[in-house]
């Protein structure tokens, strides 16, 4: 088991140090964002920067973190070692070898093309092979994951998988299923073309195959955090799950319903007919139901743990909650930011809607409150709770951590709704210089834009506190034994048998049959257009 | 500890009014935008 301890850390290590770099590159583009006048500013360091930010957050932070909890929470809950130790460590090398060359050419300026790199924006060769690499090693995590979990069942044939574990499995299927995208686009599309093998490349086709996988991707980020709020915050606030069968409920419906979503990304694009755009508006709409059984289940949790507290009346379990435990703090901060993002996700998924925030600011706002806050922070309040666990030390700097989840609460809060608002007012995302040489109607939201700096600031500096936390717990917390990895108990006891929702390889069977409906015609029909490929763009 | 333990059970009156809450805040707030912001300012296609 040490053996899994040292590679859950180094997951958890890289995951730690993207996210300190990202931090940095977000703090930059906040103030910048605003016209302040920094050192170096220019379009080309922003855009940079925006890169960065994103392929590190997106992609490197949430991947290797989640491959770290997943080793942590499996072996923990299993009971066993992972299966393949040396394949674990093979995916831990293949992923930090591919995020080192993609960031390589990020930071030297050969890829300014954002983290949803859409082409005809074309970056080195590099940076495509290297994200490939890292869904290559998170493809090798995934199958070292289910090769243990196949070595568990066979030892325990009619016993449903530990919640965590079944969360993780979830994990994993909507993971392989949503990469197959990025990996066509990545191996037929833009490798071969950043190579100079072909000359043009099919935007349409290549932005069908991202949105392909990058919804999906969404839930890659969520359902770990899933985990966590279902079975790790209910004993650590003090309490017992509410339900078990709704928490299996909602990760089979995650196995069934994140793929087939893409085309609410593409509302704006030409070339997939209304009717398709209107049947994955359908499906994102029903997939708003498995999130709003989780926040009906971990309140109930949250309320649970108050009432075992002593609490009495309507909102008394509120107060007795353990505000001062940060993963505690964390996660119920991440859910209520999550709850606010959950409003604004309904507008950008209406289909006639999203015309009013497409490609506005209100969509960094948006996801902002999504992956920023009910996964980033459901992960820093994780990291607290599984760090010292796995480095054998007490947590260092107590009182940052304790503070840091409530100062990145405000600072989101006043980032993210002041981007809401200026993408109402029709301020663009992702432009360098939002003042427009001093057109009138900018002036409506220059304010608004101090504001989201204001945020910044206020992330970063609790950013820093975690960063601080981290590197203080693993260089100079206490030495000591350290109590287990404990999961929650439910409130009526852990199911005996098997339920419907534990019969993994059914969802599995229904997924694809929902992917195949949602994009098997579309798909066919702008294949067998006519289509014009574009040469690249390198804009810097 | 105990002397709460039998409510435990029972509906989740908190959870219930902290949803109810929320319903309510979506609803207001998608309703919102549609009827203020994106009505007014018509559909793209127009």
């Amino acid at each position: 088991m040490m053996h899994n301890r040292q590679l859950a850390t180094a997951n958890v290590g890289v995951a730690v140090g993207a996210f300190g770099v990202a931090t940095f590159l977000a703090f930059m583009q906040a103030l910048s964002r605003a016209a302040l006048d920094l050192p170096w500013r220019s379009p080309k360091m922003y855009y940079l920067s925006v890169t960065g930010h994103g392929v590190l957050m997106a992609l490197v932070f949430t991947t290797f973190f989640i491959m770290g909890l997943g080793v942590a929470l499996t072996t923990r809950a299993l009971g066993r070692p992972l299966r393949y130790p040396r394949l674990a460590w093979l995916a831990f090398w293949v992923a930090t070898v591919g995020s080192l060359g993609a960031l390589w050419a990020i930071f030297w300026g050969k890829a300014t093309v954002l983290y949803t790199f859409y082409p005809p924006l074309e970056a080195h060769p590099v940076f495509y092979i290297g994200l490939t690499l890292l869904v290559v090693g998170s493809w090798i995590w995934s199958a070292v994951t289910l090769g243990t979990y196949a070595a568990w069942r066979r030892e325990h044939p009619g016993v449903p998988a530990p919640l965590a574990v079944h969360g993780i499995l979830a994990t994993i299927i909507v993971w392989l299923l949503a990469t197959i995208g990025v990996a066509a686009e990545m191996l037929f599309q833009l490798i071969p073309w950043s190579l100079g093998l072909v000359e043009t490349v099919d935007p349409l086709l290549a932005r069908m195959l991202f949105w392909y996988f990058g919804h999906p991707l969404v839930y890659f980020w969520l359902i770990p955090a899933y985990v966590v709020w279902y079975t790790v915050l209910p004993k650590e606030a003090g309490g017992r799950l509410f339900s078990d069968p709704l928490a299996r409920m909602v990760f089979a419906l995650f196995i069934i319903l994140s793929t087939p979503v893409g085309f609410h990304h593409q509302f704006m694009d030409p070339g997939i007919s209304a009717g398709w755009k209107m049947l994955h508006t359908v499906n994102t709409a029903a997939i708003l139901f498995p999130s709003l059984v989780t926040a009906f289940t971990v309140t109930a949790s949250l309320e649970v743990a108050g009432r075992m507290r002593g609490a009495t009346g309507l909102w008394d379990w509120i107060k007795r909650l353990p505000w001062g435990n940060p993963l505690v703090s964390s996660v119920i901060l991440s859910m209520i930011l999550f709850a606010l993002g959950g409003i604004g996700g309904a507008v950008n998924a209406a289909f006639g809607m999203n015309s009013v925030v497409h490609n506005t600011a209100w969509i960094q706002g948006h996801f902002h409150l999504t992956v920023g806050s009910a996964v980033a922070l459901t992960f820093m309040g994780g990291a607290y709770w599984l760090v010292p666990k796995l480095v054998g030390r007490d947590l260092e700097l107590d009182l940052l951590a304790r503070v840091q989840p409530f100062l990145w609460f405000v600072g989101m809060l006043l980032f993210s709704l002041a981007n809401h608002v200026t993408g109402l007012m029709g301020m663009p995302r992702r432009v360098y210089e939002v003042g427009y040489a001093g057109n009138a109607i900018t002036s409506h939201w220059q304010n608004l834009t101090l504001v989201s700096a204001l945020g910044g600031v206020l992330l970063f500096v609790s950013a820093s506190f975690f960063l601080l936390v981290m590197l203080g717990t693993v260089l100079a917390g206490r030495r000591r034994e350290q109590p287990a990895l404990e999961f929650a108990e439910p409130l009526a006891g852990k199911p005996e048998r098997p339920l419907i929702f534990d019969r993994i390889w059914l969802w599995v069977v229904v997924a694809i049959v929902l992917v195949v409906i949602a994009y098997a015609y579309p798909l066919a029909s702008h294949l067998a257009m006519e289509r014009f490929g574009s040469p690249g763009f390198k804009p810097f | 500890m105990s002397d709460h333990k039998d409510d435990l059970g029972k509906h989740p009156r908190g959870t219930l009014a902290v949803v109810g809450l929320y319903g309510l805040l979506f609803l207001v707030g998608w309703l919102a935008v549609f009827f203020f912001i994106y009505l007014p300012r018509g559909a793209v296609t127009r």
